[in-house]
């Protein structure tokens, strides 16, 4: 097969580039090369001992060469280093794939956007939320008045920490920039960027503050037309996993990681809805949302939603957030 | 006074940890073998040190300890490390410890539930023979790992705590599980005759923070001052959940084996789906399948359910068990013989906190 990525490089061998992007980059890139690039001794031993049966995989401890060329770069380091990576490898690839969130703070974001459009780069953000379905069809059916006008959104995703984690970055301030906000964040901001244009931060509310790392966020917002929007973010609690869409005919609950859509109409009629394609095949879940990313965003090579200066936005709501928080009084 | 926690992460461990930051005079060092556990307590400015098995016996330690506690219990395979290559790494890491300064006093959290097989309407005391069945690796290796540590620590500057049941916030088994399993539905049960002491959190966090200022060295068995039935313990959660039901299952011992087999083939189906590698091998396979099976299958699967018992489907089998129906006991002479003044908590009290806990831990209430 004559990919179209062939040969690409990875920075950063942690359980995401490993167990999540490196089987898809065979897989669903049909990449002939894999070059991962990691920097501490243990790990990369690790890996090399891993993969020393496979010819299209290589370790590698330092930086290529400038002329070194590959299809596609991913960096899927703690978010210290994204910019830092993406300054230093900016000759060796057109494109380039960035773990969420794009970069720690939303001043090197601006500067990757900068760069991207100066110098006609492909950045793909790893927002694997933008392959669902349910929130652009709440959209429409805001638009159109089906349930009259929207009141309020509450949105609610939290479950008790599971990542297989090989490192300290999603607990260092340092590396990770915050705790939950920095992790789930950007995904659950991203789906209220699907039915919303703009949004700004009223309140902010962590229970723990830098350079402790927050288990729980819970942030008031405004959205458009000063529509009330919460949203409640956790490591450590069980929550619904749900956005729930208070309209003034109906109250639509909309998983966050999945396409249910559950109308309850104020007349008690309750049903189930779900994005017209997806009747049959609407059991979403982490693996296949990464496939549907992959293959409607990276292999058609269309960054819309995707890129850099989407997940701006989503990063300067994050450093006010960061910026204006106070501390949750209650809680265990 | 500075001391080093290994396993402060864990349940019991950050029940401690919080109770300890309330006291300035102390200033705990926690060392932990798995970023992943680290949620709770990296809320905490708190010195957090990650050292994995591999790097375990070149870490730098501190000679000014007063004190390691250690909670953790290497079990499973980790690090690309079987348990005993755990315990033997874990044990040279402590005596290396302790070596350091002979002042620093070592005090271990083993564990009294796991050392089975107990036996009805019997305390089990310290001097009892412990004889965990060898194909319970769990128990077995707690065990040994006690056996370890008592040969390099001088007696006078060792202390084993083997708490009973112990129960409170962020407690999987005996917290969590069961907090889960009322929310979702009813809670099956056999029998849950069997007689257990079970111990609040706190209480022993308490107990250990007593022994930080007045140590005392020796094994001790640690339990709660109410001896009460298993029934009685799930009963106070169904009425700190209010949702499911517990309710009577009875099954012939023939049965309650068939459902074991089947629990285990679904623990198994459920490892599997975990795993990222067997989703990738079947997600392309099953994209080839038609619609049209697809909505078959849903369909079948829909009319089956609906000729079942519901009641018997949305009933939890997982509290079946003959366990819950054995006495699980000890004795506390020991114990109140050195410790009489010390203060345990009843139930009762600790129904309003598990109560919030409960819509903490369970709800989208906002706090």
């Amino acid at each position: 097969m004559d990919s179209k990525f062939s040969n690409v490089l990875i920075v950063g061998a942690g359980a995401m580039a490993i167990n999540h992007h490196l089987p898809r980059f065979i897989d669903i890139l049909g990449c002939r090369h894999v070059y991962i690039l990691e920097t501490n001794p243990q790990r990369r031993a690790a890996l090399s001992k891993r993969f020393e049966s496979d010819t299209k995989i290589e370790l590698i401890d330092q930086l290529p060469d400038p002329k070194d060329i590959y299809d596609l770069v991913l960096i899927s380091t703690p978010p210290k280093f994204h910019f830092e990576y993406f300054e230093l490898l900016q000759a060796n690839a057109d494109v380039f794939l960035i773990e969420k969130p794009l970069t720690i703070n939303a001043d090197e974001a601006r500067i990757i956007c900068q760069i991207a459009s100066e110098k006609e780069k492909k950045v793909f953000v790893h927002l694997i939320r933008r392959t669902l379905k349910a929130y652009t069809l709440i959209k429409s059916l805001w638009e159109l008045g089906l349930f009259g006008e929207l009141k309020s959104v509450r949105l609610f995703e939290g479950e008790v920490f599971n990542w297989d984690a090989v490192s300290m970055g999603s607990f260092s301030n340092e590396l990770n920039g915050g705790g939950v906000l920095m992790d789930t964040g950007p995904h659950a901001i991203d789906l209220l960027f699907q039915v919303f244009k703009e949004i700004k931060l009223i309140e902010s509310r962590m229970d723990a503050l830098a350079p402790a790392v927050e288990a729980n966020c819970v942030l008031k917002l405004s959205a458009d037309k000063g529509i009330p929007v919460l949203l409640s973010l956790s490591r450590n609690r069980n929550f619904s996993n749900e956005t729930v869409f208070d309209f003034e005919k109906a109250e639509v609950r909309v998983g966050v990681r999945n396409n249910d859509i559950k109308v309850n109409l104020k007349n008690n009629v309750s049903f189930l809805a779900a994005p017209g394609d997806m009747i049959f095949n609407h059991c979403v879940d982490f693996s296949s949302l990464i496939d549907d990313y992959y293959n409607k965003y990276i292999l058609a090579r269309i960054n819309n939603g995707v890129g850099p200066d989407d997940s701006l936005k989503i990063a300067e709501l994050i450093d006010a957030a960061y910026s204006n928080a106070e501390l949750i009084k209650g809680g265990f | 006074m500075k001391i080093a926690l290994l396993g402060g992460t864990g349940f019991i461990g950050y029940d401690f940890v919080r109770l300890i930051l309330q006291d300035k005079s102390i200033t705990p060092v926690v060392f932990t073998t798995a970023p992943k556990s680290l949620t709770n307590i990296a809320r905490h400015k708190i010195d957090i040190r990650y050292v994995p098995y591999s790097s375990m016996n070149s870490v730098k330690l501190d000679g000014d300890m007063e004190y390691i506690i250690n909670f953790s219990h290497p079990f499973g395979k980790r690090d690309g490390l079987i348990t005993d290559e755990q315990i033997e790494i874990l044990v040279r890491f402590l005596g290396k410890f302790l070596k350091l300064n002979n002042r620093t006093k070592l005090i271990h959290i083993s564990t009294m539930s796991v050392y089975e097989p107990f036996a009805n309407e019997v305390e089990f005391n310290e001097d009892s023979s412990l004889k965990p069945p060898k194909h319970d690796s769990y128990a077995y290796s707690k065990l040994q790992f006690e056996k370890e540590l008592l040969k390099i620590a001088e007696q006078s500057r060792i202390l084993i705590l083997r708490p009973t049941i112990v129960y409170g916030p962020y407690c999987r088994p005996w917290t969590d599980n069961i907090m889960a399993a009322f929310n979702s539905g009813d809670v099956g049960y056999n029998s849950m005759d069997g007689l257990i002491q079970p111990l609040y959190v706190l209480d022993l966090s308490r107990f250990l923070l007593k022994q930080l200022n007045d140590f005392s060295s020796g094994v001790f068995n640690i339990a709660g001052h109410e001896k009460i039935s298993w029934w009685d313990f799930f009963k106070y959660f169904e009425g700190i959940v209010q949702s499911g039901k517990l309710t009577k299952i009875v099954r012939q011992d023939s049965e309650i084996e068939d459902h074991k087999i089947i629990d285990d083939v679904k623990s198994v189906g459920a490892m599997l789906l975990k795993e990222p590698s067997f989703k990738r091998i079947v997600n392309p396979i099953t994209r080839f399948i038609p619609n049209s099976i697809i909505s078959a299958v849903i369909m079948r699967t829909k009319n089956s359910e609906t000729k079942n018992d519901m009641k018997e489907k949305l009933v939890n089998n997982a509290y079946c068990k003959p366990f819950f129906g054995q006495d699980r006991l000890v004795s506390m002479k020991h114990f109140h013989s050195k410790h009489n003044n010390f203060d345990f908590t009843n139930m009762s009290a600790t129904r309003e906190i598990l109560v919030d806990y409960f819509s903490y831990r369970f709800t989208d209430k906002i706090f």
